[in-house]
C-alpha cells in the first residue's frame, strides 16, 4: 500500500513537472470563489452549476469591495474566470462548445470548494477555547495511552498508536492555531478600538474602555491557566507513551513524542507570550486613564503643554546631583604597544662579540697588592701592567693609575727621582704609601 | 534594618544621582512605600526631602547638604515633547513604546529651527538642522534616561510616570499666580529662574551646585 502510494505521489509530482502546472491566484480570484462557495452553501444558488450572469453578480460585489467601479469590471472579470480555470479550482460545466460567452456554466473543482472552505472557516468563531481544544487532545491521547498499554507488537504499535498520535498532534495544530489567529485578530481589533474610546474622554467611554480590558485580561489569565493545566496532564500521558515504547523497544516513538511535546511547549509559550502583551497594554492603558483621561478630561493640560513646546522653556526642574562615590579600584594598565615591523630582507645581521677593556681593573689589582705590602711605587705598577697589555696601552692610562694610588695612600715626596723602564722610558717616581 | 540591607543602598545611590524611581520597577517602588516613613527621616538629616508625587513616583528634592542643578532647556524642551506624546491615546496601541527615529523627525520637524538652536545648542551660530538636531536630541534623551524620566529599550523609548512633572505648569496653563509658584518650587522642585544659556544638554553644564 505505501508503495503504491509512494509510486501515485512521485508519478503526480512528475506530472506536475512535465505539464509546467502552476498556482498563480490574485485575492479578488479567491474573493469570487469564496463568495461562489458560500452561495452553494447557503442554497442560494441553483445546483452546482453556476452561470455566467450569476458570476457576473458575485463580482459586482468583489468589485465593491476593492472599491472599483463598473469600468472595465468585464474584462477583469473575465481574466479572473481563465486564472481561475488554469489553477483548476474552476471547469467550465457547459461541457459543449457554446456560440456565445452568455451560455457558459461554471463549477467549482473541489480544489476550489477547499480552498474556498478553508478562508470561510478562518473567519468563523467556532466558540474552540483553547483549553477545550487541548482537553479534547488529552481525550484522544488518553485513549491512545490505554492502546499503547496492549500493543504487542511494532506494527500494531504503529498503526493503533504511532498513526492516531500523528493524526490527533496534527488536527491540534490546525485547532490551535485557527484560534490563536482568532483571537489575536479579536485583540488587534480592541487595540485599535481602545483609543478611540480613549478620545472620547467621556465617563460612559472610560468604563466601556474599562469593561473591554477587563475581558481580555480575564479571558487571558483563564486561557493561559487552562493552557498549563491541561498542558500538564498532556505531558504526563506523553511521558507514559514513551516509557511504554522504550520498553517495549519501539525506537519510532520517541522521536514522535518528542515531536509533541515540542508542539505542546510551543502552545503553552504563544499563550504565556500573549499573556504578558496583553499584560503590558493593560497596563499602559490604565496608566493613561489614571494619568491623562480622568484628571484632564477636557484636554486643557494636554494644549497647554502643545502650546509651551513652541517656545523656548523659561523653567526648569531642579534634580538633585550628589558627586559619585570615588571609584578605589585601581586603574586597569594596558598592555605595552609593541610596534610589529617586518624584518629587513636587504641584509644579514651578523653579530661580533667584543670582551670587555680587562686593563683598568687589572692597574687597579696591581695597586692594591702593591699598597698591601706597605707602598707603592708608579714605576713598579706600569712595569707589571706593561708584561700584561703591552706599554701602549698602558702609557694612556697613566694618569688614571695616578689618582687611583692618590685615593688610596699619601704620596712620599722624598723619593721623587726619575727612572728609566724598559730601557728607554723616563718617568719621574712617585711612591705612595698605604694611609 | 532598613538602611543596612542591599536594595536600601541601590535606592539611596540613584535618588542621590537625581532619579525618579517609577512603579514600573516593581520592587523597588514597593521597598520605598514601605520604609517611606524611616526614608523620609532619613534624608531629612541631609536637609533634604523625599518626595512621592500625587502621579505616584519618587523622586529626592534637594535642598540642604546635598547639591542640586536645573535641567538643562534642552532636557527641559525634550521632556515636555515627550509628556506631550505620552498624552495621546493612539501610544495605547503601541504598548506605550515611541520609535526614537519618530521622535527625533517629530522634534525637528514641529519646532522651528530658530527654536530648536536656541534650546539644544545656545553656542552654536549657525541654524541647527538635520543630523546635528538628532545628536543634540539625543544627548538629552540620554539625560532623561539617566534621571527615570524615561526608559530606553532598543529602538524605542518608554515615557516613565515621572515625565508628568514636565507638565507641572502646564497644569496651570503656563501662567500659575504667584501663591501656585512659591509651591511649586517648594514642593515640586519648579525653579522659575532665568535659566543659563551655558545649560546645554550636555551633562557637564547648568550645574548649580
Amino acid at each position: 500500500m505505501a508503495t503504491d502510494g509512494a509510486h501515485d505521489g512521485l508519478r503526480a509530482a512528475h506530472d506536475v513537472i512535465a505539464a509546467r502546472r502552476d498556482f498563480h491566484l490574485e485575492a479578488r480570484d479567491i474573493a469570487l470563489i469564496v463568495l461562489l462557495y458560500a452561495d452553494i452553501e447557503s442554497g442560494t444558488a441553483q445546483g452546482f452549476v453556476t452561470s455566467a450572469e450569476d458570476l457576473r453578480a458575485l463580482w459586482a460585489k468583489v468589485d465593491l469591495l476593492e472599491g472599483l467601479g463598473t469600468t472595465n469590471a468585464e474584462r477583469r472579470l473575465t481574466e479572473s474566470i481563465n486564472r481561475l480555470l488554469r489553477a483548476d479550482c474552476l471547469v467550465r460545466a457547459d461541457m459543449v462548445r457554446v456560440k456565445q460567452a452568455e451560455h457558459s456554466q461554471y463549477q467549482l473543482t473541489s480544489l476550489g470548494e477547499a480552498l474556498a472552505a478553508w478562508h470561510v472557516q478562518q473567519v468563523r468563531i467556532d466558540g474552540e477555547p483553547l483549553g477545550a481544544i487541548l482537553a479534547a487532545f488529552n481525550v484522544q491521547m488518553t485513549a491512545i495511552h490505554d492502546k499503547a498499554q496492549t500493543c504487542t507488537t511494532e506494527p500494531v504499535w504503529t498503526t493503533e498508536v504511532s498513526a492516531p498520535m500523528r493524526y490527533a498532534a496534527r488536527e491540534l495544530l490546525a485547532a490551535v492555531t485557527r484560534h490563536q489567529r482568532l483571537l489575536d485578530r479579536a485583540h488587534e481589533e480592541i487595540r485599535g478600538f481602545v483609543p478611540s474610546l480613549l478620545k472620547e474622554s467621556s465617563e460612559d467611554a472610560i468604563d466601556r474602555c474599562k469593561d473591554v480590558l477587563d475581558t481580555v485580561m480575564r479571558t487571558i489569565r483563564d486561557l493561559l491557566g487552562v493552557t498549563i493545566d491541561v498542558s500538564n496532564v498532556a505531558f504526563g500521558v506523553i511521558d507514559r507513551i514513551q516509557d511504554i515504547a522504550e520498553d517495549r523497544g519501539y525506537a519510532e516513538a520517541t522521536p514522535l513524542c518528542e515531536d509533541m511535546r515540542r508542539r505542546l511547549e510551543s502552545i503553552v509559550e504563544w499563550t504565556t507570550q500573549r499573556n504578558s502583551d496583553w499584560g503590558s497594554h493593560y497596563d499602559t492603558v490604565h496608566s493613561y486613564l489614571r494619568f491623562v483621561a480622568m484628571v484632564d478630561r477636557s484636554r486643557k493640560v494636554t494644549d497647554a503643554l502643545k502650546r509651551s513646546i513652541a517656545d523656548v522653556p523659561d523653567w526648569s526642574l531642579r534634580v538633585v546631583d550628589a558627586p559619585r562615590h570615588m571609584y578605589l579600584a585601581e586603574r586597569p594598565t594596558p598592555p605595552p604597544k609593541t610596534v610589529i615591523r617586518r624584518a629587513r630582507q636587504d641584509f644579514s645581521k651578523e653579530v661580533a662579540v667584543i670582551a670587555p677593556d680587562q686593563l683598568p681593573q687589572r692597574l687597579r689589582e696591581i695597586s692594591d697588592e702593591l699598597l698591601l705590602q706597605g707602598s707603592a711605587r708608579w714605576s713598579e705598577v706600569v712595569l707589571q701592567a706593561s708584561e700584561v697589555a703591552g706599554l701602549d696601552r698602558v702609557i694612556p692610562r697613566l694618569p688614571e693609575v695616578m689618582h687611583y694610588l692618590l685615593s688610596h695612600g699619601s704620596a712620599d715626596n722624598s723619593n721623587r727621582v726619575d727612572v728609566s723602564i724598559l730601557g728607554g722610558l723616563t718617568m719621574e717616581e712617585l711612591e705612595v704609601r698605604k694611609r | 534594618m532598613m538602611l543596612y540591607s542591599h536594595q536600601f543602598a541601590e535606592i539611596d545611590v540613584a535618588l542621590r544621582r537625581g532619579r525618579h524611581l517609577s512603579r514600573h520597577d516593581y520592587l523597588t517602588y514597593e521597598f520605598i512605600a514601605q520604609n517611606f516613613d524611616d526614608l523620609e527621616r532619613f534624608y531629612a538629616g541631609y536637609a533634604c526631602r523625599l518626595v512621592q508625587h500625587p502621579d505616584g513616583f519618587f523622586f529626592l528634592l534637594g535642598q540642604g547638604l546635598l547639591p542640586s542643578r536645573k535641567l538643562s532647556r534642552g532636557v527641559m524642551h525634550l521632556g515636555k515633547f515627550i509628556a506631550l506624546k505620552a498624552r495621546d491615546p493612539e501610544l495605547t496601541k503601541a504598548n506605550g513604546r515611541i520609535s526614537v527615529q519618530e521622535l527625533l523627525h517629530d522634534v525637528e520637524t514641529s519646532t522651528p529651527p530658530e527654536t530648536l538652536t536656541k534650546v539644544y545648542a545656545p553656542k552654536r551660530k549657525e541654524v541647527l538642522t538635520g543630523a546635528a538636531v538628532y545628536e543634540e536630541v539625543l544627548k538629552c534623551l540620554q539625560m532623561l534616561d539617566e534621571l527615570g524620566f524615561v526608559s530606553r529599550a532598543g529602538d524605542y523609548v518608554v515615557p516613565r510616570e515621572a515625565i508628568h512633572r514636565f507638565a507641572e505648569l502646564a497644569r496651570h496653563d503656563n501662567s500659575p499666580s504667584d501663591l501656585s509658584k512659591i509651591a511649586l518650587e517648594a514642593q515640586r522642585g519648579v525653579v522659575f529662574d532665568e535659566v543659563d544659556d551655558d545649560s546645554t544638554g550636555e551633562a557637564d553644564e547648568g550645574q548649580d551646585k
